[in-house]
């Protein structure tokens, strides 16, 4: 990890009023977030909606 | 079995275990089709990431702190660590999310959703008192600021974050054993109650449910 980031100093900060974020701790929340909706739209493998019946 | 055998703790014990959760219920075959979405999976990546944190954690332990700040498998196994930490929070609150918009306290499983919650809760101070305990100086500068953290709301009396066996204890026997024995209640409860059903099929039931009823009445 240290190959591909510079960690020789402090993270950014994302100042917003009295929010005060590191830029790691943002990039990992957007993650979360664009990996819970992918959970929930992307399709299962091997398996086919059939009008959401069970 | 004799009156006597009848009466004895394990045979109403093992009566009762086995009416709870009868063994196709505790290893069941198939799951219902509706489990066949990536958000159910997250659970399953939460319990595979705890069992890669006990794992590491006990040869971390048994090592000690010399060995893994210093030798190359020391720090390979401590990296092992932290990052199967990160992925069980990562994964778990995807978890609590997915369950949250499921509102998976639907059914009688209130209790599944509080022990999944709670364990979360007991999850935060086995993590912190972990990094508290790497015996580096990020430890000790989060060691000094959460004890000021923990002096301000009166509890510092209870858990003093400068003590090194204190937290170290609390890292590695009572909050891993917590957490361990509150996700063994959860998978049980799931695996009692059955996983929560979508909102549309709950409402076809229910229907279902109440037209037998209303049969039986008449």
């Amino acid at each position: 990890m240290g190959a591909i980031f510079d960690l020789n100093h402090h993270a950014g900060f994302i100042h917003w009023h009295f929010i005060q974020l590191s830029v790691p701790n943002v990039v990992v929340f957007i993650v979360m977030l664009v990996v819970f909706a992918a959970a929930i739209l992307a399709p299962f493998p091997g398996h086919r909606r059939t009008g959401g019946t069970p | 079995m004799s009156a006597s055998a009848e009466r004895s703790w394990t045979v109403r014990l093992r009566k009762r275990a086995v009416a709870a959760l009868p063994p196709e219920k505790l290893l069941p075959d198939g799951q219902p089709t509706y489990v066949a979405s990536w958000i159910y999976v997250f659970g399953v990546l939460s319990l595979v990431s705890l069992a890669l944190i006990i794992g590491t954690g006990t040869i971390l332990s048994l090592k000690g702190p010399s060995w893994w700040h210093v030798s190359s498998i020391g720090h390979f196994f401590n990296s092992m660590h932290l990052w199967s930490v990160e992925l069980f929070f990562f994964f778990m609150v995807i978890h609590l999310w997915g369950k949250y918009w499921m509102a998976a306290w639907r059914g009688g499983r209130s209790r599944v959703w509080m022990t999944g919650a709670v364990t979360f809760l007991v999850a935060v101070p086995c993590a912190l008192t972990g990094y508290v305990s790497q015996q580096n100086f990020d430890a000790q500068w989060i060691s000094t600021q959460a004890k000021d953290a923990f002096n301000s709301v009166g509890i510092g009396s209870f858990f003093n974050l400068m003590n090194f066996g204190q937290m170290y204890s609390y890292h590695i026997l009572l909050l891993p054993l917590a957490v361990v024995g509150l996700v063994v209640a959860h998978v049980l409860l799931v695996r009692k109650h059955g996983v929560v059903p979508p909102f549309e099929l709950q409402d076809k039931l229910n229907g279902v449910r109440r037209g037998s009823e209303t049969e039986a009445s008449s």
